[in-house]
């Protein structure tokens, strides 16, 4: 038995990065590997492994695009003198945009004004150009946002959609084909397991979408 | 000729894991399983992978256990083959034997 904690980072990575259907169960699988003696770094390969890596490049892809637009002052040799500089920026706004946020009300509200607070004292005192405290304000309002509205606001196509075709209508073609076995089927244990297996699949579609027939 | 007839190297074998558990099929016997009898490490997520694409083509099915403190209190997602994916995974046997037939170099090295 191994009593240590699993790597707190890569738990994370799988938590934000992994896949979205058995993510609970892949999840609840490596920490159960893990208490049965598996070592750090079987963890993290596992986590390497899971990692859907459309899901890292599409929040880097916007990273990228932000801190380039925004730091971008009409010279490109300027702007790749500073790669150090970018780098920074770009994990920074990278990391607030990918972390989950902040769900609790008041601590919220609090966070929000102590940010509002020390912007206005930023740009009272202008200590540096305005624009890079603008900047990383808007950093500090990503990890106090919570994700999951700010993606329905900013993103409302993936960039798997874009590339690799319509994931709703492969998971409603996938319950149409399942329902179909399931009207097949004889065993009534087997039919139980199909109906819980179309339920979850109707969980992951997204609110107000019809079922294709 | 249809579409994905026969099941792939790795698809067969997560089928005849899930066969060979039981009832107790889920994520990590599965891919302790897979590991012991092929003798090389073998990633959860490709094993969930596989089995999100077996479920789709209505070869397996699942459904979820109960979470427990071990795991982190995430629970566990159990999987079964239907009667679709026995006869797919006989299919792909008779398809392979057909195929490893009459061989003389196969015969000898595995006699």
């Amino acid at each position: 038995m191994n009593s240590a904690k699993p790597p707190r980072l890569a738990a994370w990575i799988l938590q934000e990065f992994g896949p979205e259907l058995n993510q609970e169960a892949l999840a609840g699988d490596l920490n159960e590997a893990f208490q049965q003696g598996r070592s750090k770094a079987w963890y993290w390969r596992q986590v390497v492994a899971a990692v859907r890596w459309w899901r890292v490049l599409r929040p880097l892809l916007f990273s990228v695009f932000v801190v380039w637009s925004w730091t971008f002052d009409g010279s490109v040799p300027t702007l790749l003198s500073r790669p150090a500089h970018i780098a920074v920026l770009t994990a920074a706004y990278f990391v607030s945009f990918s972390t989950p946020g902040i769900k609790r009300g008041r601590l919220k509200v609090l966070l929000m004004l102590l940010l509002a607070g020390t912007f206005g004292l930023l740009c009272f005192y202008r200590p540096y150009p305005l624009r890079y405290w603008i900047f990383l304000w808007i950093i500090a309002c990503n990890f106090v946002i919570a994700r999951k509205a700010r993606r329905s606001a900013s993103h409302p196509m993936p960039l798997r959609e874009l590339v690799c075709g319509d994931q709703i209508t492969e998971r409603q073609r996938m319950i149409a084909r399942l329902e179909q076995t399931m009207m097949e089927e004889t065993d009534p244990g087997l039919r139980q397991a199909y109906a819980e297996s179309i339920a979850a699949l109707r969980r992951h579609l997204q609110p107000g979408t019809k079922v294709v027939e | 000729m249809p579409k994905r007839s026969n099941l792939g190297d790795f698809e067969l074998m997560v089928m005849l894991a899930l066969l060979r558990l039981g009832d107790d099929a889920y994520g990590v016997p599965i891919s302790r399983e897979i590991e012991q009898q092929s003798g090389r490490e073998v990633a959860l997520g490709s094993v969930y992978a596989t089995l999100e694409r077996l479920e789709g083509r209505g070869l397996v099915t699942s459904h979820l256990g109960k979470p427990t403190a071990e795991r982190g209190g995430k629970a566990k997602r159990y999987f079964r083959v239907t009667s679709n994916g026995l006869r797919k995974a006989r299919e792909t046997r008779q398809a392979l034997m057909k195929l490893w037939r009459g061989l003389p170099e196969l015969e000898r090295a595995s006699s």
